[in-house]
């Protein structure tokens, strides 16, 4: 008895001294998972620049909303794409007049590495060989791009049926094509970079992408030092902090992602046509 | 006689080969994983501290809460398996709700019930369980109590009380019956509780994610780190942690049984 005791002890003090952090002022993110690489170096030059903690949650952007809801805690909330920051201002979570764009998404389709199947374009997701997937178009700002773009490429009655699954988040997406569960999906051109060993990625033409995609940044409305907030929203919007999403191959201006889409509108309310849902 | 043998030899092939198809099939799980994950890989996430911190955190939390859970479960499958007493089917349901919600409703729940008022004050006051190491033991506790007081009611069962009978018309008390007869005979399923209780424990996800969050280098647990490899689109580092976890509870559960059938033989 008095031994475990003793080893309950010892278990203790490691514990203790784990739990220690650094004294001062701690930042609170709440961060959809996709961006973590890039936002956990963009927070630690953050850290080490300004002298405070940051505190990055990583989770779904969902999950993460909701635990900043449940518990009212969090500074600043950045999730993987719009949509869900479009359901933090309806939530009344962060202050909307805040928002950010901190990187520019560009739709395409996306394949195994080497291309298995050799897809090439939209057509070819047709083929009886290929199976592909989207992401949930009701929830999902990618599933919604490539509801648009099957619906405005005038593929709706081919691709529609062939759909085999739809994905909960744009990670998950992702995964379809690298765990090879499906040949291909149609995701975001960064997918490629965030698994380079497992995703290539075929780009649409441009007359094909109807929009740009994005991932924004807010300040938390329940934010206890939004000053502090801010500056780190306009270090992540700064040449610095976007050199950092650059190095990960995210597209950080405007100009850039224009080379990809010259006419596209950069998001936008899209309404899901009937048959989708 | 001949046909008797056949019949027990059959019988023998079946159970071996039942055997010997699950455990080859749970095998080729693992070696298909380990296939798959490249040596550099292997270097790169190993060699980080943060894998380190991510697996120290991930075997104190679930040691602490599986020892928590049994000195709670102990006592209450004891007076459970021994005692009748109004409202104990009640009691006993109550216990078990649990077991019966899913991990990541149940995380829910304790993080609502922590941003209550009340919750408020006593996690400002006493202990800080949200997105902190205590809520990743909380989590924990509240999962693998209920299994563990479940298993340790039916070893207490199987006890007969005549000893404890015995003992006590001796002149042992109460205190002294249960620490020096009881929990004796009950050793082996105590042990084998304990081992239930941590496997659980540290695989356990959907609750203390929900509760303790998942920042790297302070709550990040192994599964946490799974999930967060997945999200992250980072199937290499994944299938590592995975690896890690399938290694370390072979390492802790084989050493629990080398040690305690060393004993007990």
């Amino acid at each position: 008895m008095k031994r475990i005791m003793l080893a309950i002890g010892a278990l203790g003090a490691v514990l203790a001294i784990s739990a220690c952090g650094g004294e001062g002022q701690t930042l609170e993110l709440f961060v959809g998972s996709a961006t973590k690489p890039a936002t956990e170096e963009a927070a630690k030059l953050f850290e080490e620049k300004y002298d405070v903690n940051v505190e990055l949650h990583f989770g779904g952007s969902g999950a993460m909303l909701s635990q900043m809801k449940l518990t009212g805690r969090g500074d600043i909330y950045f999730p993987g794409s719009s949509d869900f920051m479009e359901k933090a201002k309806e939530e009344d979570i962060v202050l909307p007049q805040s928002e950010r764009i901190v990187v520019y998404l560009i739709p395409a389709i996306n394949v195994q590495k080497g291309n298995p199947k050799n897809v090439q374009s939209l057509e070819d997701l047709a083929r009886p060989d290929v199976t592909f997937a989207i992401a949930n178009p009701e929830t999902v700002c990618v599933g919604l791009y490539a509801a648009e773009i099957i619906e405005k490429a005038g593929l709706t009655q081919t691709l529609r049926p062939k759909i085999a699954t739809y994905a909960e988040s744009c990670a998950k997406t992702a995964n379809l094509v690298a765990l090879k569960t499906v040949d291909a999906v149609i995701g975001w051109r960064v997918f490629q970079y965030w698994a380079p060993d497992d995703i290539e990625t075929i780009p649409l033409p441009p007359d094909r992408i109807p929009r740009i995609g994005y991932v924004p940044i807010a300040i938390a409305k329940s934010s206890k030092q939004p000053a502090l907030a801010q500056q780190f929203v306009d270090f992540l919007t700064s040449q610095e902090g976007k050199a950092i999403y650059a190095k990960w191959h995210y597209l950080t201006t405007e100009e850039e992602a224009r080379q990809f889409a010259p006419e596209a509108p950069i998001g936008g309310e899209v309404e899901l046509l009937e048959g989708w849902r | 006689m001949r046909t008797r043998r056949a019949v027990d030899r059959s019988f023998s092939v079946f159970t071996w080969a039942v055997l010997g198809l699950l455990s080859a099939y749970i095998s080729l799980i693992v070696i298909t994983l380990m296939a798959h994950v490249s040596v550099e890989s292997y270097g790169d996430t190993l060699l980080s501290g943060q894998a380190f911190s991510t697996i120290r955190l991930s075997v104190i939390c679930a040691t602490i809460a599986s020892v928590l859970a049994l000195l709670f479960a102990v006592p209450i499958a004891y007076l459970l398996a021994r005692k009748n007493f109004p409202g104990k089917n009640l009691v006993d349901t109550i216990l078990d709700i649990p077991i019966v919600l899913s991990p990541v409703a149940l995380g829910t729940v304790l993080l609502v019930v922590l941003s209550s008022d009340a919750g408020k004050l006593f996690q400002d006051n006493l202990v800080s369980f949200t997105f902190a190491i205590p809520g990743i033991i909380l989590a924990q506790f509240t999962i693998v109590v209920a299994l563990a007081i479940r298993s340790l009611k039916a070893v207490f069962e199987q006890i007969s009380p005549r000893y404890e009978e015995v003992a006590y018309f001796l002149g042992c008390n109460r205190w002294q019956t249960f620490l020096g007869i009881s929990l004796p005979l009950a050793r082996t399923g105590i042990i084998a509780s304990f081992i239930l209780a941590w496997a659980r424990a540290i695989g356990e996800f959907g609750a203390t994610i929900t509760v303790a969050g998942a920042v790297p280098g302070k709550t990040e647990t192994i599964p946490s780190a799974i999930y967060l490899g997945l999200a992250g689109v980072d199937i290499q580092g994944t299938l590592i942690y995975t690896l890690l976890l399938v290694f370390l509870a072979i390492v802790v559960l084989l050493g629990v049984r080398f040690l305690t059938a060393k004993r007990s033989g």
